[in-house]
């Protein structure tokens, strides 16, 4: 599941997606099939980075600083994130399960436009 | 009044040297790019490739040079396109059996040229040496 959210403060798309386990760096690199020394290598080490160390946690986020406010995820989500009833349902029902639910803003253009979906998909494992 | 969403900026353009024994094929780029067989990258660097090839202004056989002159009018006049890091390439690969193809990429193209614009990189092994390190906004 990738929802897709639009931030009208910073004027972009976000995407929120739940996770059904967090790889290590290797692991994302082993499953890309590329060569750690090399362009594509260094390429996704970053969007590595970008996915899971300067994106927002959005389950470590709410148990941590937020459940006191909010009593449910469904709650921060609707009123910590301002997602739709629909989109925040969704993610609820995942909650448990996952390992964690990550937020992130724009990554590069040439997963602009739904191409990058499939890749994501093909690098993460995603809740359903 | 229109309101962009997302990055906002004016145009780019990458000039890239490629310089390769025999004819470049998609393979030889994956290979050089560090993309294993099945990877989810290939139709990204597929993409680039089919950019590359489009994108080529000059097409140089460099065995074929017998003269200075010669060599000084096919290269030497391109310091408009070619940096002196290109050139040093060019001269180091005289005679050797190599060609060289320069053009330049345009970030108005695609999505793919986009980033590829927006980065900067050299990259070679024994059969192909890529130099995208001239970038201009």
């Amino acid at each position: 599941m990738i929802v897709s959210v639009h931030d009208d403060r910073r004027f972009q798309d976000e995407y929120i997606l739940p996770l059904r386990r967090v790889p290590t760096e290797a692991q994302f690199l082993d499953r890309a099939k590329v060569l750690p020394n090399s362009y594509a290598g260094r390429l996704i080490s970053k969007l590595y980075y970008r996915l899971f160390t300067i994106s927002l946690e959005m389950k470590r986020d709410y148990s941590t600083f937020y459940e006191v406010e909010y009593a449910t995820f469904e709650q921060y989500l609707r009123k910590r994130h301002l997602l739709n009833k629909e989109d925040a349902s969704e993610l609820n029902a995942r909650y448990a399960k996952a390992a964690a639910i990550i937020r992130f803003g724009r990554l590069y253009t040439f997963m602009e436009e739904g191409a990058g979906d499939d890749l994501l998909e093909k690098l993460l494992d995603l809740e359903d | 009044m229109k309101i962009r969403s997302g990055f906002v900026s004016n145009s780019s353009s990458t000039s890239f040297l490629i310089i390769t024994k025999g004819k470049l094929k998609k393979k030889d780029l994956r290979d050089l790019m560090g993309v294993k067989l099945g990877s989810p990258l290939t139709p990204l660097f597929d993409q680039l490739y089919d950019d590359l090839l489009e994108s080529v202004e000059t097409e140089i056989d460099l065995g074929k040079f017998q003269t200075r002159s010669q060599w000084e009018m096919a290269i030497g006049t391109r310091s408009d396109r070619l940096s002196a890091r290109m050139i040093s390439k060019l001269e180091s690969n005289k005679g050797n059996g190599t060609t060289a193809y320069f053009g330049h990429l345009d970030s108005e193209t695609s999505n793919v040229q986009t980033f590829f614009c927006m980065d900067c990189f050299e990259e070679e092994n024994d059969k192909i040496y890529l130099n995208a390190l001239e970038n201009a906004w």
